[in-house]
């Protein structure tokens, strides 16, 4: 069987993250690293904007300095997203050669979120895929996913919420439209967390590890709890200025 | 004058556009929001070719480019950008 080489949960700043997400796609894209699945967390605390979202309609930025907040753009589209230590990050890069998964990309989410809605099901709570991008407990957001095709690579990222301190969700600054559509007053009622499906909150590292083996065998790949290569290091280490750039951060 | 748009697409992402007209003709424009573009550059192509075109050629721009480039839209389509500058361009 083939290898998904996993990554340890781990917490690293949110520009490191960035970059070793877009290290690790451009390696696995160019063939010199398996499958990856890689598991982590934010410190400190971050926004990561979408690609194509503006700094200034997205986050409040006096609210974010005040409580330590950084501000990250990531290389993928989607929404704002507010990373706290209640969040486990995941990144899963596979070849984009099509024989991981589906070349429609909103079937491909359909894809790569199944491993995510099993785990979520595997702790107890009744998860279900919501498309485009997001799995759903009970008509909210645990899961918020995005992906990119790049390098050769299929890169798509993305949360699972264990618990939140809606007080920290003033770092996002609500769109009316959105909320509209959704038919909700405000951010923190469309989300909820495991502790709050679940009635206790599970260990970051324990879900972890329960989210790898269904990534395993929904892709049928054979786990290998590896590291990254020096190569990804130093790729990792290089594009940190990209992200921690004014330029790359406020460029829309 | 600048003028902003905005689209919440049905069962897709938020499109915000921002463009600077003069005399009917498009100046400057930013297209953001919570959408997918794949390949992602491809959205400062698309903004591109909006500029220097007139207010009513909008619609044509946008499926000449959409035949040249092959770029794959999630979340909104192409014409939901025709739709909010036409919309906004009503004063015009």
């Amino acid at each position: 069987m083939e290898v998904l080489r996993v990554l340890r949960f781990e917490v690293h700043d949110p520009f490191y993250n960035m970059a070793l997400d877009e290290a690790i796609a451009r390696s696995v894209g160019e063939g010199s690293s398996p499958p990856t699945l890689r598991l982590y967390g934010w410190a400190p605390m971050a926004v990561s904007l979408g690609y194509f979202q503006e700094v200034m309609e997205e986050v409040d930025l006096g609210f974010c300095r005040e409580r330590g907040i950084e501000v990250v753009r990531r290389i993928t589209g989607g929404g704002a997203v507010l990373h706290t230590e209640g969040e486990l990050t995941y990144s899963f890069a596979v070849n984009n050669d099509g024989s991981y998964v589906p070349e429609d990309i909103e079937e491909s989410y359909r894809r790569i979120c199944a491993p995510i809605v099993a785990c979520v099901r595997r702790l107890g709570g009744d998860a279900v895929f919501k498309p485009i991008n997001d799995i759903e407990v009970a008509g909210k957001k645990i899961s918020g996913n995005a992906q990119t095709r790049r390098f050769g690579a299929v890169l798509q990222h993305g949360t699972l919420l264990l618990s939140i301190d809606y007080s920290l969700l003033g770092a996002l600054r609500p769109r009316a439209e959105k909320l509209r559509d959704k038919g909700i007053s405000e951010v923190g009622g469309r989300v909820t967390t495991l502790k709050e499906v679940l009635k206790f909150e599970p260990e970051r590292k324990t879900v972890a590890e329960i989210l790898a083996e269904e990534f395993g065998k929904s892709f049928q790949l054979e786990l290998s709890y590896g590291k990254i290569t020096n190569k990804e290091r130093e790729l990792a280490r290089e594009l940190v200025r990209k992200y921690m750039s004014k330029e790359w951060i406020f460029r829309r | 004058m600048e003028r902003i748009g905005v689209k919440k697409v049905k069962g897709g992402k938020l499109i915000k556009v921002r463009f600077v007209e003069e005399g009917g003709i498009i100046k400057e424009v930013k297209i953001s929001g919570d959408f997918f573009v794949h390949p992602e550059e491809a959205i400062d192509e698309i903004e591109g070719c909006l500029k220097g075109v007139n207010l009513s050629r909008v619609r044509e721009a946008l499926r000449d480019f959409a035949m040249r480039k092959a770029v794959r839209t999630v979340g909104f389509a192409l014409e939901d950008i025709a739709e909010i500058i036409e919309e906004r361009s009503d004063s015009v």
